[in-house]
């Protein structure tokens, strides 16, 4: 679909695979509709001084159809869910769920924005499976997604927390619970959850 | 006659016919009883509609109508007034609503249809048993309330009055003018709001069609349209309205200040005031919310508010006044008093209790300092003359108020010397002679007689050397003794004695230890005296813990300071005697048990824990009582040795004689000593004067609730200096040195004026007119209304909760009635624009919709705020040459006449744009150019980035809310409120000034937001409609009203109470109840209330309404 | 005594060390019953922004066992309590997703019906235990101790409960130990925690912003919540900061149950201080004197 097409008077807004749709049928973009551009969201955005598009206009470009832009641009994955701006929100929008939303239809449709953000969240979702967190092998798992030798500016973090017992090198213990994760997560695969689980 | 009904099926244009299918439901209605015609039409509220129905009924002899259209609410009465001109009664009508009911509520077309058509069976069935009915007309009152005296309310008051029709006009405020006369310029033509606001308040203050009730509320409405019954609470102003000139000498004098609430607390203002310089009526209030904490605390009743306030402005003598209107003591007061008043001080709720008996002690020893001149004697008005027997404060203090009362009192005194306890107890060191001497001496100046050395040794004496009544104030000045052996012995000194020694300088032998027994203050002074006297070492022994100490606090600590010990837990069994001599005391180990019935931990001695003190005397302090012995035997006297008097009037059980003070309550203090004595005066002045000695006597004294404490910055309570411990052995000089001239000052300045006025009365002083009247009562005006308009208008949205824009946190952050307050010539800064720190910012920004259109607080747009932020950019750019306006808005709402040219007139001005609702404001800089600034954190969305706007100023553009008890005053008037707690119209387009109750229309902003223009379009139209019910001169009244059966009435009267208009009445002869129609609302309640089904009510009977039902389900 | 159920999340076990050991020796000071939940895993957070419903749907497990115990559930870690709380805000007021949540716990024969109050430790502090029962347990009151309050963002963004612009519970807290809460109006900001994984220039930023004004304000120590993220993050970065902007900063990372140990006379040690990073015995030093 090319951006001609899409910005054209002729935008069919029942189309469920308008982008505006789909962003409304995501869990936390239900409201995308309602914005009214007033843009308290990127005034208050922790963040905006590094997104290409902010949070307001994102939203914009949703309702323009912009997908290709939208997803292509690192911008949601600067958000750091500090949720200002949905505190602020004078609709209720609640605009960092909505970024959220955006990043999982990103996710799911197999975009890949140039960000590191999105690989740690992937080797983050991914590490959910074993029950508990174990940073250091999700953050292990994750350098060796993007280029590793970025892992030596963390280091002197590491070290700091190491030195004071305060990095595990070892996983935690498996719980019963670990498989209870697993069985959850293969059934919403089940439930044909490709669009958020809601349509 | 056969019953022949017609159905009218309406299409309302598409807005029935599209979702029910009206053909059908015509069709089904044909086949319904007693139908011989059915239609259905595009319009049948237009004139061939209702041509149709007309047609019908002469030519088919149609005698009943259904019409199946909208709801009765818009057009029943069109109906009815066709049918009615077709010959029926408009009583022979019925309509079905299928629009709001049906095709409104659904889009299935099929169920719309098909519940269409139940209406109309139900409509059809009902109207078969329809009655004719006679419209009732009642008569008009000409009067009209208006509520509220904002643009809107003045408006429309004078609207009315120009049809020379009387006008109740109630304002809450002292004065009329609203918010519009808060506000500086107004847009879009930028004329002078007072200018163009206050040719129209006075106008209404002259008009004599206009009768204003300013400061006043209404309390209670009851009636129907053309007959209201309204009860107006006119709240006490202080100020007679009609006698004061505004000349304003009251507001200089006045020592009280507090924030200007028309200044939005941006100045103060007197506790005497007037809101503003063109306020109607021009008349001056006093702000008055009760009496203050510690006037009440006080037991004698002094106004300590009153004489701190005049301290804090530095008028002494004023103040000295203020105290002797209740009692002579200052000085002593000043220096001795328990001061309950402190405790009660609400200023110890912020951080400490103004210090009030050293600001009394201030203002007495400044008089002194400066010389008293003498005080003018009271002439003896009355011819009764009053003994009083004993000088202590009690008997002093009602021989004072006596003598003021203008009889002839003589004072008995046993002692040389005039005082009681104030002189022989109280150490020099607390309170020097010459203080007591001085405020004896100005007594007696008043013309208190005096006699020394004469005691009085029985009451008929006095009756019959003339003395009229008698006031017994002997005290309780005798020395309990110890109950141990050996106490006999010399050496052992009761401390009364001891003091009364010291006090009256004869020299006391003591040897080089003393031990003193007791923990009262009598103890304590015993003990200071003693070292002063040079005695080396001094103990005080007391049976209990520091914690149970009667003494003062603040006086143990200086007497240790001053090197007594203290051996708590211990109490003497035996004083050891060598050889005729004292030399020393046996004492014993107490420990404390259970509390007693003072509250007191009860002490027992401890087995074997005896142990020796050695002294050379032993001052005895362990109490006080009456000595029964001097007092007249016919008195009756209590187990305690004390007169038995009554509570309230201290009536004696001999005629004539009262009593008060320690005889009365056993060992006490002065300060209640003095309330006693106050107390008998009243009584003795009733007593005399024939009068009712207690009619209203009881707690006459009510106190202020809930005092403000927001934003008191904490300042702590001024010290006492004290003589340094080294300079007090052997010395009697005071240990308290008093404040000084500044200390007293900004003492008294930390009182928060918990009453705001202080009735000091200083403004009575100053008022030629004699117009101000502290003892005004509210009074309730009972007022007979036709009509009634509301304008109660808005109150503005307070930003502090939107904590992110920081208002209350950061300086420099206002709101727009603030702001509009500080551009006006009259404001607080005199139309200056100035910061905090008072120079004139470079850089403002202006941020629109704060509370508007934002679903966390109002979800509607108020309208003005757009352009009134337009407005402001214009007046600083005005005022300020070289400035920077920022506007920070959603969207740009310029809809009205002359506003989008206003727009385009500050755009050219050079005031910048953007668009973007601010995320924040912050004072923390991230750049050196936001050093020192206000930055305003947001998007420029029309650029897409978020910038950091530093600004010295920010104006925040606030929403208009409902007035808070805006609810409470649609209930009152029996109107609703809308989602937003507006006041709702009858219809937002068809009716928007009436409401669902008749008669009582809403105006201005209590309706919603709205500006100048339409609110004064509103007025007048809101007044077109009264006059035109005036004019009319009688309105029609439900004719739908209840009926008494009077065969089945029982007369049991029920109905009578449930009746909420009380239109119910029994017939005693007939033993049944009536029906007053003309009362009669037709509300139903009586026919669901009564027991035997006596009652039906037009229009509603059983019969119809089953019917109808029926119609419905089948 | 006091009952909860007690959701360590998955810092607790690693960087959240000094935390859980202060907030364990507190609670028991403050007769607080912290009962583990048996069996908890992971609250789902760390996926959330890419997966919104499975993360919901694991938080879910836990809220189902905590109903079971019928107790309120606390969380220390902001994100825990944002997430467990949106889960649970999620099953009770989304009608959309609500019941695919529990579709998805039927897999492992677990149904949450919504009754659990999902709690922070601060709103427990100050509102069950009492600032009075605080103030009564202060043996060493921290007097003159300058201190930043920094709530960070889940705890009280967005459900609060409380301010979530401008909160003062931990000031209350820290005023109650005698310490001094400084003006800091950075208080609510975020430190980019998130990002310092994968954007560390985000989040150095970020943490920058908050040492420079808390130390500008005058503040000797920062004073966080129990959220281990938080607090490692301002911790363990601080020397990583001032490499970068060219400051340094050494201000004492404490966590309120950290201030609160010390303050009733517990030991550096048994509030976990030995594995605080920056180092404190400098600025605290007038306080451990007392006690030897």
């Amino acid at each position: 679909m090319s951006k001609k097409d899409v910005l054209g008077p002729y935008i069919r807004v029942n189309d469920p695979n308008l982008f505006v749709n789909q962003v409304a049928a995501e869990p936390g973009g239900e409201k995308v509709r309602e914005c009214i551009q007033c843009g308290v969201c990127s005034g208050s955005c922790t963040t905006s001084e590094w997104w290409q598009y902010q949070p307001r206009r994102v939203i914009a470009m949703i309702r323009a159809g912009m997908k290709e832009e939208v997803m292509t641009s690192a911008s949601t994955f600067y958000c750091v869910s500090c949720y200002k701006c949905t505190v602020r929100c004078p609709r209720g929008i609640k605009p960092a769920s909505l970024i959220h939303a955006v990043e999982a239809i990103a996710e799911r449709e197999g975009y890949r924005p140039r960000t590191r953000t999105m690989p740690l969240y992937r080797s983050l979702r991914n590490s959910i499976k074993s029950g508990r967190i174990w940073e250091l092998g999700t953050f292990i798992g994750y350098y060796l997604r993007v280029n590793p030798l970025t892992a030596i500016g963390a280091l002197p973090t590491a070290w700091a927390l190491f030195s004071h017992g305060r990095l595990k090198l070892t996983p935690p213990k498996k719980t019963r619970g670990a498989d209870d994760v697993v069985k959850i997560i293969q059934k919403l695969q089940s439930m044909k959850t490709e669009t958020g689980g809601v349509r | 006659m056969e019953k022949k009904i017609g159905v009218y099926v309406c299409h309302c244009g598409v807005n029935i016919s599209q979702t029910v299918d009206v053909e059908s439901v015509a069709e089904f209605a044909k086949k319904l009883p007693n139908v011989v015609v059915a239609r259905e039409y595009k319009f049948m509220c237009s004139d061939p509609g209702q041509e149709m129905i007309k047609n019908d009924i002469k030519e088919l002899g149609v005698n009943r109508v259904v019409v199946a259209s909208c709801s009765p609410q818009m057009h029943e009465p069109t109906f009815r007034r066709a049918v009615q001109t077709a010959g029926l009664n408009p009583y022979f009508f019925e309509m079905a609503n299928i629009r709001e009911h049906c095709s409104w509520v659904t889009e299935d077309r099929a169920r719309a249809s098909e519940k269409a058509k139940a209406l109309v069976s139900a409509a059809v069935r009902r109207v078969f048993f329809h009655e004719p009915l006679m419209t009732r007309e009642v008569p008009v009152n000409p009067n009209t309330l208006i509520v509220g005296g904002g643009i809107a309310g003045i408006q429309a008051a004078l609207e009315i009055a120009e049809s020379e029709h009387k006008v109740y006009l109630v304002e809450r405020e002292p004065s009329i003018g609203g918010h519009m006369i808060q506000m500086d310029k107004t847009f879009p033509t930028l004329d002078c709001s007072a200018c163009i606001l206050t040719p129209k308040m006075t106008q209404a203050g002259s008009s004599p069609y206009i009768e204003l009730f300013s400061y006043s509320e209404v309390v209670d409405v009851s009636g129907y349209v053309g007959n209201f019954k309204v009860k107006v609470r006119k709240k006490p102003r202080y100020v007679i309205t009609k006698d004061c000139t505004g000349c304003g000498e009251c507001a200089k004098v006045c020592p009280v200040e507090v924030p200007a609430e028309f200044e939005l607390g941006m100045s103060k203002r007197k506790a005497t005031y007037r809101p503003f310089a063109q306020a109607v009526p021009g008349a001056f209030v006093i702000d008055k919310g009760g009496k203050s904490p510690c006037s009440v605390a006080c037991p004698a009743g002094v106004n300590a508010h009153g004489y701190v306030a005049l301290i804090s402005k530095g008028k002494f003598k004023e103040a000295m006044e203020v105290l002797r209107r209740t009692m002579p003591f200052a000085g002593v007061c000043g220096r001795v008093c328990t001061h309950p008043c402190e405790s009660e001080c609400e200023r110890g709720k912020v951080d400490e209790p103004i210090a009030i008996r050293s600001l009394k002690r201030f203002m007495a020893d400044y008089e002194l300092k400066a010389g008293r001149q003498k005080a003018r004697p009271v002439e003896a008005t009355k011819e009764a003359r009053v003994a009083v027997v004993g000088s202590g404060p009690a008997g002093l203090a009602c021989a004072y108020d006596l003598v003021r009362e203008g009889y002839k009192v003589t004072v008995f005194e046993t002692s040389s010397k005039a005082g009681g306890l104030m002189r022989w107890a109280i150490p020099e060191y607390r309170l020097p002679k010459e203080i007591l001497d001085n405020e004896i001496a100005y007594m007696q100046e008043l013309g208190v007689e005096i006699k020394l050395n004469t005691p009085v040794k029985n009451l008929s004496e006095l009756f019959n050397q003339g003395y009229k009544a008698i006031f017994l104030g002997t005290g309780a000045a005798e020395s309990v003794k110890l109950g141990v052996p050996g106490e006999d012995i010399p050496g052992v000194v009761q401390a009364l004695d001891f003091l009364k020694q010291s006090a009256s300088g004869s020299k006391v032998g003591l040897g080089d230890k003393v031990v003193v027994i007791g923990g009262g203050n009598a103890a304590v002074d015993a003990a200071r005296t003693a070292r002063r006297m040079g005695v080396k070492e001094v103990t005080v022994v007391y049976r209990r813990s520091r914690a149970e100490m009667p003494a003062y606090p603040e006086e143990v600590a200086e007497m240790e300071n001053e090197g007594v010990k203290i051996q708590f837990l211990a109490a003497p069994v035996r004083i050891n005697v060598k050889d005729g001599t004292l030399a020393g005391i046996k004492c014993i180990r107490m420990e404390l048990g259970e509390a007693d019935a003072s509250g007191r931990r009860h002490p027992a001695p401890v087995k074997g824990s005896e142990f020796d003190i050695d002294c050379n005397n032993v001052i005895v302090a362990v109490g006080q009582s009456v000595n029964k012995a001097a007092l007249p035997k016919e008195l009756a006297f209590t187990g305690w040795g004390t007169v038995v008097v009554d509570q309230v009037t201290l009536e004696t059980n001999i005629d004539g004689v009262f009593a008060g003070g320690d005889v009365v309550s056993g060992p006490s203090d002065v300060i209640n000593g003095v309330a006693a004595g106050k107390e008998a005066a009243v009584s003795i002045d009733r007593y005399l004067r024939r009068a009712d000695l207690r009619k209203d006597r009881a707690n006459y004294r009510e106190m202020v609730k809930d005092v403000p404490k927001k934003g008191v910055e904490l300042k702590a309570r001024a010290r006492m200096p004290l003589l340094p411990v080294k300079e007090r052995a052997g010395s009697f000089a005071q240990v308290e040195l008093g404040f000084d001239e500044k200390t007293a000052i900004e003492e008294a300045s930390r009182c928060l004026n918990c009453a705001v006025c202080s009735e000091c009365l200083e403004c009575v002083k100053v008022c030629e007119r004699k117009a101000i009247d502290h003892e005004m009562k509210e009074e309730i005006i009972e007022l007979d209304v036709g009509n009634i308009i509301l304008a109660t208008g808005y109150q503005l949205f307070d930003p502090t909760p939107m904590v992110q824009y920081g208002y209350g946190r950061l300086d420099n952050v206002l709101t727009s009635l603030e702001f509009e307050r500080m551009v006006n010539a009259t404001g607080p800064t005199g139309g200056k624009i100035l910061l905090k720190e008072g120079r004139e910012p470079k850089r403002v920004g202006l941020i629109h919709c704060v509370g508007s259109r934002d679903s966390n607080y109002h979800e509607y747009c108020s309208r003005l705020c757009c352009m009134h932020s337009l407005k402001f950019a214009h007046l600083i750019e005005e005022r300020i040459p070289g400035v920077e306006c920022f506007e920070f808005y959603i969207d740009m709402r310029s809809a009205g006449k002359g506003f989008e040219e206003f727009y385009n007139r500050v755009l050219k001005e050079g005031t910048i744009f953007f668009r973007g609702r601010p995320g924040e404001i912050t004072n923390v800089a991230e750049r050196p150019e936001e050093e020192g600034k206000l930055i305003v954190q947001f998007e420029d969305t029309l650029v897409g980035r978020q910038r950091r706007l530093p600004v010295d100023m920010v104006v925040l553009s606030c929403a208009l809310e409902p007035q808070k008890d805006a609810d409470a005053v649609a209930r009152m008037f029996g109107i609703s409120c809308g989602p937003a707690n507006w006041f709702l119209e009858k219809h937002p387009k068809l009716d928007p000034v009436a409401t669902m109750t008749d008669g009582v229309f809403v105006i201005g902003c209590c309706q919603g937001p709205k500006d100048i223009p339409d609110t004064v379009a509103q007025a007048s139209a809101a007044a077109a409609r009264v006059l035109a019910l005036i004019s009319k001169g009688k309105v029609a009244v439900e004719t739908a009203i209840a009926v008494i059966d009077e065969d089945k009435c029982s007369g049991c009267r029920v109905c009578n109470l449930m009746c909420p208009y009380s239109a119910i009445s029994y017939i005693e002869d007939k033993k049944v109840s009536r029906v007053n129609e003309v009362l009669c609302k037709g509300c139903g309640t009586c026919v669901a209330a009564c027991p035997s089904c006596a009652i039906t009510q037009k229009h509603f009977t059983t019969q119809q309404i089953e019917a109808e039902i029926e119609g419905v389900l089948v | 005594m006091r009952y909860y159920a007690y959701y360590p999340g998955c810092a607790m076990e690693s960087e959240g060390v000094p935390i859980e050991r202060s907030l364990m020796a507190v609670a028991k000071i403050l007769d607080i019953q912290l009962k583990e939940l048996e069996d908890w895993t992971c609250c789902g957070c760390p996926g959330a922004p890419i997966h919104e419903l499975e993360a919901v749907s694991i938080a879910a497990r836990n809220l189902a066992l905590a109903e079971k115990t019928g107790l309120d559930l606390v969380a220390p870690c902001s994100c825990c309590y944002r997430n467990l709380k949106n889960a649970h805000l999620t099953v009770t007021e989304d009608h959309r997703i609500g019941p695919k949540v529990n579709e998805a716990l039927s897999a492992v024969g677990l149904h949450y019906g919504g009754s659990v109050r999902v709690r922070n430790l601060i709103d427990v502090f100050v509102n069950d235990i009492g600032l009075e029962a605080i103030a009564a347990k202060v043996k060493v009151p921290l007097t003159g101790l300058a201190a930043a309050c920094w709530y960070g963002c889940h705890e009280t963004r967005p459900y609060g409960p409380d301010d979530p612009e401008f909160p003062m519970w931990l000031d209350q807290i820290v005023e109650t130990l005698g310490a001094t809460p400084v003006n800091f109006p950075l208080k609510a900001q975020c430190c980019g925690g998130a990002q310092l994984i994968s954007q560390p220039d985000v989040a150095l930023k970020l943490v920058w912003k908050l040492l420079d004004n808390a130390a500008d304000n005058g503040a000797v120590v920062m004073a966080t919540t129990l959220c281990p993220l938080c607090h490692s993050n301002v911790d363990s970065t601080q020397m990583r900061v001032n490499k970068r902007f060219k400051t340094k900063f050494e201000m004492p990372v404490l966590a309120s149950t950290q201030l609160m140990g010390l303050a009733f006379g517990l030991k550096p040690g048994e509030v976990g201080l030995d594995k605080n990073i920056v180092p404190w015995e400098k600025v605290l030093s007038p306080y451990l004197k007392v006690r030897a």
